[in-house]
């Protein structure tokens, strides 16, 4: 059950939910929101290995990147946030669809 | 490993159960008589003076915006707070620096009036 | 932390002290001082960078590994650092005045041209995937800001968050490759990974390390806009205000590139089938089509630098290829030439493109600059000289950028690819003369009258026409200086 195998495969399966919400989703909110996914993936599938392959041999760089990630994640989302609230002010809605100032 | 797991599932499937067994006799036995008064949001007697979907001010997104980076910032303090007694000097050091940066940034939307109201 | 490692990551306290330090000016002095004050504090703060970078330069004798292998500060590091500052300085000195006009607050902007510099420099110095991720994130994060700088402009915040979104989307596939590579090795420096993966004991992870590899990759063509994932860079670039534009089509390009040639030096030989090495050749022919032709269709000026810069790309890939086909003993010095020109044209270009607009309108099309070359004479002189040189018309340095590229190419027996080059380039003489064609256009137009150009642009356009004329003339100097 909670093997390497399995965590890897539920970080794959997370990550394309979230590829899949960048992808599809009008609201911006929610894209930002799926690709906050797409990186927590990314940090189970690094914690797993770390657990399961190196940990046991006192190696546990995957730790670090993963704090590493949590924080570069965080000051994505702060800056999509403030754009999104900049697009906001200047006209009232965030779908993606309406976003059509350049054609060509 | 697995035996470990046991017990948890076992607690999440009574505790679902029961949940679940809860609604459905709330569902079933519970008389219903509709009535306005019943059916405002708030029941304690509040009169909604507006829609629930209000805009928030700008102001609440800038703040939470603020506090996700802060609060991230703790993600490298508690390892070091853990870690630091076995490291040299440097660690505590360097640790003061990034909260010196921070503290710059903290300065700076202090300065810029984002905490101000109005 | 000895003097060796100070001295070795100066540049980097330069930029963050400078950096930090202009975000405090900006909050503690008056709106009509700082902006100068400002200015002048992030200009001494690049050219101490620069100065610093050249003096490593110059004292460099043995590569240089900093805090445990995480930095490497090795010649090829700090020649594409040079470009970088050097793109870096131009775009500051064109700032100068500009800003205020699309951002109320000019010392945000200079500082996030600073910590946006930190990054690439970093990025170019980096050995190790935290750093390198890290450092690709503190450079991508303020180019997403700088791209939105101008809030009040739809299409500039258009562009910021197609930028963002676009950008953290390939992060994430970089990041999973990454967790793959960590997860097949269980290192994270560059030289470790490489030995693990090369190395018997590892053979059952093998593959999964190289589909890491192969995830990275695909990071990596987006950040510098190969062929499949090029559909961001002209919104992107058309979007952003010009000056940003300029800063994401040199700087930012050349960091990545930097990082790129590390990483495929350092891990293409792990790569036994050769996948890499076929999937790179099939986005350099593609990359360099596409973006010819696409330009050739354009009637946007920066839609058309956008798309010519996604051929140059192609070009600078081909130098890759080139230089990878003899890993014993690589030339990297056309790469870098490359890069150099092409930064410096670049710049050069957009000097003129931002001199030329009034107001808060840019020049964008063509029909904005009909007539320019008669009403600034100067202005339209180094415009068609810009134009001249990204077209590689002989005697430029654009000519002899692309001479050095095609060379390198076909002494390593490259023949389709340096013909499929030396055609596109071809075509693209086509959409560069029609901007200079219009700048002599006999109709003129009125936008030009009674202007008097700040001289700032004109200082930043004639230093970059220097320097491209001399490097046009005598490449040899440029090559003394970048070996």
């Amino acid at each position: 059950m909670f093997t390497l195998q399995n965590s890897i495969i539920l970080g794959l399966i997370l990550f394309s939910i979230g590829a899949y919400g960048v992808l599809t989703r009008r609201n911006l909110l929610v894209v930002l929101m799926s690709l906050e996914i797409m990186f927590n993936a990314v940090n189970l599938i690094v914690l797993a290995f770390n657990y399961f392959r190196f940990y046991q041999q006192g190696k546990e760089l995957g730790h670090y990147f993963v704090l590493l990630v949590i924080a570069v994640a965080a000051a994505e989302a702060a800056v999509g946030l403030a754009i999104l609230v900049t697009i906001y002010r200047n006209r009232r809605n965030v779908d993606s669809d309406e976003l059509t100032e350049m054609k060509g | 490993m697995k035996e470990n797991y046991f017990p948890i599932l076992i607690y999440s499937i009574v505790v679902i159960g029961l949940a679940l067994s809860f609604l459905m006799m709330a569902q079933y036995f519970g008389p219903r008589r509709k009535s306005k008064q019943k059916l405002e949001p708030y029941e304690c007697g509040v009169e909604p003076f507006d829609s629930h979907r209000r805009k928030f001010h700008v102001k609440f997104y800038l703040i939470a915006t603020f506090f996700i980076l802060f609060d991230i910032e703790t993600v490298f303090l508690i390892p070091w707070a853990v870690t630091f007694k076995e490291m040299s000097m440097i660690a505590v050091f360097e640790m003061f620096f990034f909260l010196f940066i921070l503290g710059i940034g903290l300065i700076y939307i202090l300065k810029k009036r984002v905490f101000d109201w109005d | 932390m000895n003097i060796t490692t100070l001295n070795g990551i100066l540049p980097i306290l330069i930029l963050t002290g400078v950096g930090l330090l202009v975000l405090l000016v900006e909050a503690f002095i008056e709106r009509d001082r700082e902006r100068r004050f400002a200015f002048i504090l992030s200009l001494a703060g690049i050219i101490a960078t620069l100065v610093s970078l050249f003096s490593q330069l110059v004292h460099h004798d043995a590569d240089l590994l900093l805090f445990g292998g995480a930095l490497i500060v090795d010649h090829t590091g700090l020649a594409f650092s040079i470009i970088i500052c050097l793109g870096a300085l131009l775009v500051l000195i064109l700032s100068h005045r500009h800003v205020t006009r699309i951002h109320r607050n000019a010392g945000e902007f200079y500082s996030l041209i600073l910590f946006a510099t930190l990054g690439m420099h970093a990025l170019t110095i980096s050995n190790d995937m935290m750093t390198f991720f890290v450092s690709l994130e503190v450079m991508s994060v303020a180019v997403y800001i700088l791209a939105g700088v101008n809030r009040k402009s739809l299409k500039s915040n258009e562009s910021a968050l197609k930028y963002l979104i676009l950008g953290a989307f390939s992060t994430a596939f970089l990041l999973l490759g990454i967790a793959f590579v960590y997860g097949a090795t269980g290192q994270m420096g560059f030289m470790e990974i490489k030995e693990a993966l090369l190395s018997e004991a590892n053979a059952p992870f093998q593959s999964v390390g190289i589909l890491g590899l192969i995830l990275i990759m695909v990071g990596f063509i987006f950040k510098i806009g190969a062929f499949p994932f090029q559909q961001w860079v002209p919104d992107v670039y058309e979007g952003a205000p010009s000056i940003v534009t300029a800063f994401m089509a040199t700087c930012v390009k050349t960091a990545a590139f930097a990082i790129l040639l590390r990483g495929l030096f350092t891990f293409f030989q792990a790569d036994e089938s050769g996948f890499l090495m076929s999937a790179l050749t099939v986005i350099t022919v593609l990359t360099m089509i596409f973006g010819n032709f696409m330009a050739l269709i354009q009637s946007n000026i920066k839609r058309l630098i956008a798309y010519s810069g996604i051929a140059h790309t192609g070009y600078i890939l081909l130098a890759i290829l080139a230089a990878l086909s003899d890993p014993a003993k690589p030339d990297i010095t056309p790469i870098l030439f490359y890069l150099l020109v092409y930064t410096l044209m670049t710049v050069g270009a957009f000097a003129v493109l931002i001199g030329a607009s009034r107001g808060g309108e840019e020049v964008e099309t063509f029909e904005d600059i009909r007539g320019l070359g008669y009403k600034h004479k100067l202005l339209g002189l180094f415009m068609a000289f810009f134009f001249f040189s990204l077209a590689g018309i002989p005697s430029t340095a654009g000519f002899m950028g692309k001479f050095f590229i095609f060379k390198a190419a076909i002494s390593k027996e490259l023949y389709a690819l340096a013909v499929i080059g030396i055609l596109t380039a071809v075509v693209s003489v086509y959409y560069y003369l029609k901007i200079v064609v219009y700048l002599y256009l006999k109709e003129e137009n009125r936008r030009y009258e009674k202007y008097s150009i700040q001289w700032n642009y004109l200082l930043a356009s004639f230093l970059t026409f220097l320097l491209v004329l001399f490097l046009g003339i005598f490449p040899q100097f440029g090559f003394k200086l970048l070996k």
